[in-house]
């Protein structure tokens, strides 16, 4: 009997040892850092980082070596996993054949990105926004790009000359050293246009607009006018379903709202949208809580009135309040929306009426409010999405290598345009997109063959250093399909339509000849290097704002929902009620001073 | 430690199971007690990635706030209002287990089991967008009640007002057939000579349901409800997440919610820690409670 | 039929009527949205956007089932799906009913003190990034026995089994070690055959608890693509459109035209289909399990 008992020990023990060995040696097989095994449970996670910079550090001994094969793994907050994906795409290729790697691409969401930060176990390259930098600084993540000055000579290339000198001045923690990269930087010289059409704007189904006359759209007004009467010929789809206006993407917070009234009013909005720049005079301004200002109408503010008003006329969904983009998306597809402030969510309903019949007029167009969200010209690059390369990696150098040629004028083409032969240097001595390539992204048919192609993926453009509307060396654009004489050939036929009918060569003409005609005004004005080089928010500043937010949120019902001027007036003072309850003034006197430092601070950087 | 001189009427103590034991212990101390290291995170303002004993040291400040914010309150509040009406329902599992095992006919019984459990394998992603397909203002529900003279024409997920009895509703919806299963297995565990007695006895249907099936369950039901009544806090977040919006933010957000919220959108991990002690401290007591009240009523401990 | 050898009552007979009303109704609720699901899947893309099915599909297409086939990964996924969900259950289970087993026995030292401490573990939680520090310490990172492992004990499952195993008679443990049969052998002979409808459950648990399981994929195993998970795979897809709204969200500047972005989100066809696809093997086995839910078990037959 006792050996049994003592078997029922042995073996209750040797499960548990099965396990844990088990475990042991696929953990010294798969754990990349060295550091894994065999630290405290409390151990700091920058210990295990160091033995990984170590390896970094043999490595860059052997410089510019490309012999020994690796995988790279990029990690971004703005990137989509490459798993499942169609990958890697022929523009990935040509990476990965240069640079005798492996690319996997992966989709932090703030939760792992905060976790793989406290562990040490990020990606070879990372993205990130504001919110982590002072992380990454702190913790030592990132390596010092000007180490390795000699195999990075797209980043530090004179027309990045602007962007490495704010990174280094404002995003260094004060070291004056550079660790990070912006994607789409603008270089003097770039094309001012406005691609074949705008996104946002006075939305439209082209062919109900066309029904009712197609009257000119100067202002909010005209466009409520404009909707009712396409209501009133057409006030329910073939279907059955009711037709409305329009209604509001709720998962992106206040977008809906504060997006609508930037491009109204002339204002770019800062991330969340409590604040606003002012384009024409850079000044910041507070969009909802906008107690200081009765004169200026802020975007917020004009966003709700208009929603208000198509409420009150009753165009508007009375799901505003609950759809989400992807609910647009099924609601748009199904035809009962005739307008909207973004064209973000009308894809399937175009494509659906396209492929049923080509000559369809049943589009959704774009027409230009005040503003045209273009030509911003972002010469230190887009802000809140940083590139940097992990002092945790094991092939930091090959890691240099690849976000430097990521952020070349060559990749940049190659992303947005396709890898050589996709465009071929015509007799002009220019490149021009191959009549193949052309077909290829037009023709449903080679719907796989585009997506394969990688041409304009969302996830590789992300990462691409220079601007689209960049000339390149070459002589074309970085973007080629923004060339005017292949803008005209991406139309659809509803757009051919409008142009024929409105007298135009493509859509955005319409916004082109209002700014000619001092109508209308794009971003040529605004600073973006401002929003870019302010300091971090303070916790306490960020909770007060998030707060705001949310209240700013909930209060939007009854503001829109409002029957009567004075109950709309009411709505409004008791939201500023809350906002001044929740501490808003002082974080509008923060953000303010952060303002102004910036400002200031970006001046003298220009001298 | 346990005492190492037994009582006298207990069995004498026998060290040989504690050494089987202990490698289970082990397992449980190294993936549970010991990540509690965390709860240091609390007296920091912890910034990801940075050094922990480099961020600035709070102190107890964290907890203070906790006392001060009135979302915390409200939260509480809604959170209170889900559990009170979860744990009124809890029965529901119980008694649909016993419903189910009055269905003599085999198929039916089967068909209706396995369809039951279904809800529980769509994740609430799905079923928001199957709920907005039914019950958004043109949706099927929602329209059919109206044309059939019910409904007036609103929609239940932009109401406030009817939020905690629709969230309850489904919950209860994909949780029922799965959370009867423990109750369908402690039926079968029933001896099956004891309703052969009470029908020797003449026992009817009812009378055998009220006397051996209910009692045989209720261990196991009061078992659950007081390691429930420590969940008392934690609804999760997802489904509560999804549903949120304008009109029903206010009714909507529970503790879970608010620091998935906080922990993310304001960096506040140090005060989604601390928000987490204080809940550990509240679970555990209310289970030590419920055992005690448990004692007084039943004479003996459940834990 | 024998059981029904007393006659029904009228009242009965009122009884299993509204009693079958009920739960098919149930039932039918049940699966209802599920069926939508289903027929979705099989609906042409183009005609279920315009108008979403009802009852039958709209239109009739494989051609979400061929997407999916040809995603990269997703026999991999399954794969290692099928395994942790194996293995993970058959560990667990055999630990969790046996640390029931044990605690059931009153001759275990501090019996109590432990019981409660393992109890203590579902209340408490040192938090994400705790966990993760400590799951890197232990080189558990990126490797298969994450899953496994720090699952392993149930706290919730040992209670139910405890409490299952002390209902027992326990005139049968007894005789059995009268016999001279030690701890091990009474288990295995006794208390398992005995309980086979709760290890039945908490095996069920178990395994719906690993086939379901994205998180601990997500958060431990992320950066080693072969241990993705097809629950993974599939919270990816479902993940998407959320994402991409937080982006908007926290836009600003030059970088808002999301078209693209946003047509890159894959279509809500193939999400239905990896949510139908992913809960098909549970319906292959939940019915086989069932027969020991069902089965009452005459103790007395083992008595004898």
């Amino acid at each position: 009997m006792k050996v049994k008992q003592l078997m029922a020990v042995v073996s209750s023990v040797a499960l548990l040892a099965g396990c844990l060995a088990g475990c042991g040696d696929k953990g010294n097989d798969a754990a990349p850092s060295g550091g894994a095994s065999g630290g405290s449970e409390t151990s700091d996670s920058v210990d295990a980082g160091d033995g990984g910079t170590e390896a970094g550090g043999e490595g860059a001994a052997a410089q510019g070596d490309l012999s020994e094969h690796v995988e790279l793994s990029i990690g971004g907050i703005n990137l989509a996993n490459s798993d499942g994906k169609v990958w890697p795409t022929e523009v990935i290729k040509q990476v990965e054949e240069k640079f005798n790697v492996t690319i996997i691409m992966k989709s932090y969401d703030k939760e792992s990105l905060n976790l793989d930060l406290s562990g040490g176990t990020t990606c070879d390259i990372v993205q990130i926004n504001d919110e982590n930098i002072e992380g990454v600084l702190r913790g030592k993540h990132a390596v010092s790009l000007e180490d390795y000055k000699d195999i990075a000579p797209n980043i530090f290339a004179d027309t990045m000359q602007l962007r490495n000198d704010v990174m280094k001045q404002f995003k260094s923690a004060g070291e004056g050293k550079q660790y990070f990269v912006t994607p789409r930087v603008t270089v003097e010289g770039a094309v001012m246009d406005y691609g074949a059409d705008l996104f946002g704007g006075y939305v439209l189904r082209w062919d109900l607009y066309k029904e009712i006359g197609h009257p000119e759209i100067k202002n909010d007004d005209d466009y409520i006018a404009a909707l009712k009467a396409m209501k009133e010929i057409y006030p329910q789809t073939e279907d059955g379903l009711p037709v409305y206006a329009m209604s509001a993407y709720n998962d992106s917070g206040l977008h809906t709202y504060f997006f609508k009234g930037c491009v109204t009013e002339g204002f770019v909005n800062l991330e969340g949208g409590l604040y606003v720049q002012d384009v024409e005079t850079n000044e910041l301004v507070a969009d909802i809580y906008d107690a200081a200002n009765p004169d200026v109408v802020t975007p917020f503010w004009s966003g709700v009135q208009f929603f208000n008003k198509l409420y009150r006329e009753g165009l508007l969904d009375p799901d505003c309040f609950i759809t989400k983009s992807e609910d647009l998306n099924d609601k748009y597809a199904k035809g009962q929306y005739l307008g909207g402030t973004v064209n973000w969510n009308c894809g399937n309903f175009n494509k659906n009426q396209k492929s049923a019949d080509p000559e369809t007029l049943k589009q959704f167009v774009v027409l230009p409010c005040k503003m045209g969200w273009a030509n911003e010209g972002n010469y230190a690059g887009w802000s809140g999405k940083y590139f940097y390369v992990s002092s945790h990696s094991e092939n930091v150098e090959r890691a240099v290598m690849v976000l430097d040629y990521l952020q070349s004028e060559e990749f940049s083409r190659i992303a947005d345009s396709g890898v050589e032969g996709r465009w071929e240097i015509g007799e002009d001595g220019k490149p021009h997109l191959t009549a193949d390539t052309i077909d290829m992204k037009t023709n449903p048919d080679r719907a796989k063959e585009w997506e394969e192609s990688g041409i304009d993926n969302s996830n590789t453009t992300a990462c691409v250093g220079v601007a689209t509307n960049n000339m390149a060396a070459d002589g074309g654009m970085i973007n080629l399909w923004r060339e005017p004489d292949v803008l005209a050939l991406g139309l659809s036929y509803a757009e051919k339509d409008m142009c024929e009918t409105l007298g135009l060569t493509v859509p955005s003409d319409l916004l082109k000849n209002g700014i000619e005609a001092g109508t209308n005004i794009d971003m040529r004005g605004v600073n973006a290097t401002i929003r870019m080089c302010l300091e971090t928010t303070p916790k306490d500043i960020l909770r007060i704002d998030s707060n705001c937010e949310e209240i700013a949120i909930n209060a939007i019902p009854s503001l829109v929902q409002a029957n009567s001027d004075e109950e709309f007036a009411a709505a409004k003072a008791k939201l500023l009620e809350d906002l001044k309850n929740a501490n808003a003034e002082t974080s509008v006197e923060w953000w303010q001073n952060a303002w102004e430092t910036s400002k200031s601070a970006v001046e003298q950087l220009g001298k | 430690m346990g005492r190492p001189v037994a009582c006298a009427r207990k069995p004498k103590k026998d060290y040989r199971l504690l050494l089987m034991l202990l490698p289970f212990m082990a397992l449980v101390f190294l993936f549970s007690y010991v990540p509690i290291f965390g709860w240091v995170y609390s007296v920091f303002d912890y910034i990801p990635g940075v050094p922990l004993f480099e961020c600035d040291f709070m102190g107890l400040d964290y907890f203070r706030i906790i006392f001060t914010d009135d979302n915390v309150l409200r939260a509480l509040k809604n959170t209170f209002i889900f559990a009170i009406i979860g744990m009124a329902l809890s029965p529901l599992p119980m008694l649909f287990a016993i419903l189910l095992n009055e269905i003599k006919c085999g198929p039916v019984r089967k068909f209706i089991q396995t369809f039951t459990t279904l809800p529980n394998f769509i994740s609430w992603v799905i079923i928001f967008s199957l709920a907005f397909a039914l019950f958004s203002t043109d949706g099927l529900i929602t329209s059919l009640l109206v044309k059939a003279g019910i409904g007036s024409g609103t929609s239940v997920l932009s109401s406030g007002s009817s939020v905690y009895w629709f969230q309850t509703f489904l919950a209860q919806w994909k949780g029922l057939g799965w959370s009867s299963i423990i109750y369908l297995a402690a039926i079968a565990g029933i001896d099956q000579e004891l309703y052969e007695a009470a029908r020797v006895d003449g026992a009817g249907h009812f009378r055998c349901a009220l006397h051996i099936t209910l009692p045989s369950m209720i261990e196991t039901y009061v078992v659950l409800f007081i390691l429930g009544i420590g969940n008392f806090l934690n609804t999760g977040y997802e489904q509560y997440m999804l549903f949120k919006n304008a009109l029903t933010a206010t009714n909507i957000e529970v503790l879970d919610l608010y620091v998935y919220r906080i922990g993310l959108e304001n960096m506040d991990y140090s005060y989604g820690v601390a928000i987490s002690i204080v809940k550990s401290i509240v679970s555990i007591t209310l289970v030590v409670v419920a055992n005690l009240v448990a004692k007084k009523l039943r004479g003996s401990t459940v834990i | 039929m024998n059981k029904n050898s007393i006659k029904p009552t009228m009242s009965r007979r009122v009884f299993q009527v509204f009693n079958y009303a009920l739960l098919i109704g149930i039932a039918l609720m049940c699966i209802y949205p599920f069926w939508y699901v289903v027929i979705y899947t099989f609906s042409r893309a183009e005609l279920a956007d315009v108008r979403a099915p009802i009852f039958l599909p709209r239109g009739f297409s494989l051609s979400n089932y061929k997407e999916i086939l040809t995603i990269k990964g997703f026999f991999p996924a399954l794969l290692v799906s099928t395994v942790r969900t194996l293995v993970g259950t058959v560990l667990s289970v055999l630990a969790c009913s046996f640390l029931g087993y044990l605690f059931t026995q009153e001759r275990l030292p501090a019996r109590k003190f432990l019981y409660r401490m393992l109890i203590v573990t579902m209340y408490i939680s040192g938090g994400m990034i705790a966990s993760y520090i400590v799951i890197k310490s232990y080189g558990l990172l990126n490797t298969f026995w994450v899953y496994i492992i720090p699952g392993l004990i149930s706290a919730y499952n040992v209670v139910l089994i405890k409490t299952y195993v002390e209902q027992l008679p326990a005139s049968l443990e007894e005789s059995a070690k009268l016999d001279g049969a030690g701890y091990l052998r009474v288990f295995v002979s006794i208390i398992l055959p005995l309980s086979k409808p709760i290890i039945a459950t908490v095996a069920v648990f178990v395994a719906v608890g690993h086939w379901n399981s994205w998180f601990d994929n997500h958060i431990y195993a992320r950066a080693n693509s072969d241990l993705m998970t097809l629950q993974y795979l599939l919270y990816n897809y479902l993940n998407e459109a959320q994402r991409i709204a937080d982006q908007i969200k926290n836009a600003t500047g030059g970088s808002m035209d999301m078209e693209q972005v946003i047509a890159s989100i894959s279509p809500k066809g193939i999400r239905m289909t990896i949510t139908v696809l992913a809960s098909l093997p549970i319906f292959a086995v939940y019915p086989f399990m069932q027969k020991y839910f069902v089965k009452g078990i005459m103790v007395g037959a083992v008595k004898g």
